[in-house]
């Protein structure tokens, strides 16, 4: 009995460490997020901000001019393409969990098929695409790849919910 | 679940344009932000589209030129072979320390479980940008808590260490990093997998005489397998695009091409080389291998599809 209440803790410490050794990173960033940056530079690290604690990093970032602009363009990117990638997505969804059409499975497939695509295969061609019509560096263009890319895996995600309500709910356009 | 019976199942009219209507928009986006530059690439990649064609002079069709170009190339070789070796090696250990993982998780107490589990959806839920930028801080040369720690062991002489100088400790940094972010999602799929195992096989099991190695080979193996199967394929295909983080460590490390990937060399042939067409050419050889790695995955998904 005793050996496995050994085992058994030996397996906690264990699984204990490797939390810690999982988490360090994400440590390390918070920890040096209030350290100076000439602290930082010192050839000995320094695991905890201890009495170089500061908030000087934050209130840089905040100050300088560019925090807020790429803060904003990020969020308005997320929020167009989250909204638009949604609303084309549950349309296909309904299109695939409640009729058959012919070309059903061949959308399905291209759907699965697109997913598979790596950025890096693709992003040369995109690139060129997006600068040959002007929208370099702007929400529009960077959108556009973005929604691309997120509406199969929507799609996939969504058809589930869209087939799951009973048919005494079903829409009226699924009713002959 | 059987307190109330499924309706019958819909059967819509066969012949009808709204399906058509709804997925209008979805094959729109779709065209526009993929199937354009799908095919432009696929037409560039048997065009010389060079310097000169971005200012304006015509493509001219060199057919399978930039193909044989590439056969010919011993750096395209190098780069395959090494991505190829590199995804291989990454997912399998991502795969096999995700499974000791989930194992761990299912065998320790639950506040023990609980404390492991939010460690890694701390270090899944991390941007790749900020895990990136973390990890060369870590394996910083000068500053890095990674050489200031394996220094302090006695006999062990690794001040200043230059990981991200050499290739092969490049990529072991490189391959640390990714298997680090993986295994998270590794785990927490195998883990489910795990307690749909139940207990009184794992227990009949051993009244048997089964041993640990046992259990795990003959039961819990294959009764995970298909999890397993699709998480490796799954890593496979991801590792195979790890670009994002082979560009920011080359920007801490070093330019040369011996740093390179499949990613970052179809970065570097189109952006610094400006060559259009062999950037497209090796793309659709990326675009090939990764359709059929997932080929297996994607008919799986289909019969999926068709049975429900």
């Amino acid at each position: 009995m005793t050996a496995v209440k050994l085992g058994r803790i030996a397996l906690s410490v264990l699984a204990i460490v490797l939390a810690i050794v999982w988490i360090f990173p994400v440590y390390w960033m918070v920890n040096s997020a209030f350290i100076s940056t000439a602290v930082l530079q010192q050839f000995t690290p320094h695991f905890f901000p201890g009495q170089y604690f500061t908030w000087s990093n934050f209130t840089g970032a905040i100050s300088d001019g560019s925090f807020f602009g790429a803060l904003g363009m990020s969020v308005t990117i997320t929020l167009l393409v989250v909204a638009v990638c949604l609303v084309f997505a549950f349309l296909g969804a309904v299109a695939i969990s409640r009729f058959k059409f012919r070309g059903r499975k061949s959308f399905v497939l291209a759907l699965l098929l697109i997913q598979m695509l790596p950025a890096e295969g693709l992003f040369i061609a995109q690139y060129k695409m997006v600068s040959s019509v002007g929208l370099l560096n702007t929400v529009v263009g960077v959108s556009v790849i973005y929604i691309a890319a997120v509406i199969p895996f929507t799609i996939w995600m969504l058809r589930g919910f869209v087939a799951g309500p009973p048919s005494s709910r079903r829409p009226p356009w699924s009713t002959a | 679940m059987s307190a109330h019976a499924p309706g019958p199942r819909i059967q819509p009219r066969r012949t009808t344009g709204i399906p058509y209507v709804l997925i209008v928009p979805a094959v729109i986006a779709l065209l526009l932000g993929l199937g354009y530059p799908l095919i432009w690439q696929f037409i560039t990649a048997f065009q010389k589209y060079g310097l000169a064609q971005q200012f304006g002079k015509p493509p001219e069709w060199v057919g399978f030129d930039n193909f044989a170009d590439l056969l010919w190339n011993g750096e395209f070789w190098a780069v395959l072979v090494r991505s190829l070796l590199f995804c291989v090696v990454t997912a399998a250990v991502t795969v096999v320390v995700g499974v000791l993982m989930a194992q761990l998780m299912n065998a320790v107490g639950r506040t023990v479980r609980l404390i492991l589990q939010v460690s890694m959806l701390f270090a899944w839920a991390m941007p790749v940008a900020a895990a990136t930028t973390v990890f060369i801080w870590l394996f910083d040369r000068r500053r890095g808590v990674v050489n200031f720690l394996l220094d302090a062991i006695p006999g062990v002489d690794m001040n200043r260490f230059d990981w991200l100088g050499h290739p092969i400790t490049f990529f072991i940094v490189a391959s640390v990093l990714i298997i680090w972010m993986s295994v998270p999602f590794v785990s927490f799929a195998v883990y489910a997998g795990l307690t749909q195992i139940s207990d009184e096989v794992m227990e009949a099991a051993q009244i048997d005489g089964a041993g640990a190695w046992q259990r795990f080979r003959r039961i819990i193996v294959p009764m995970i397998r298909p999890v397993l199967s699709i998480v490796l394929l799954l890593q496979l295909i991801w590792d195979l695009r790890v670009f994002a983080q082979i560009t920011l460590l080359k920007d801490a490390g070093s330019k040369s091409g011996d740093f390179d990937l499949l990613g970052t060399y179809i970065y570097k042939l189109g952006t610094a080389a400006n060559d259009y067409g062999m950037a497209s050419a090796v793309s659709i050889i990326v675009l090939i291998i990764t359709l059929a790695l997932s080929w297996v995955y994607v008919r799986e998904l289909i019969k999926e599809d068709e049975a429900q």
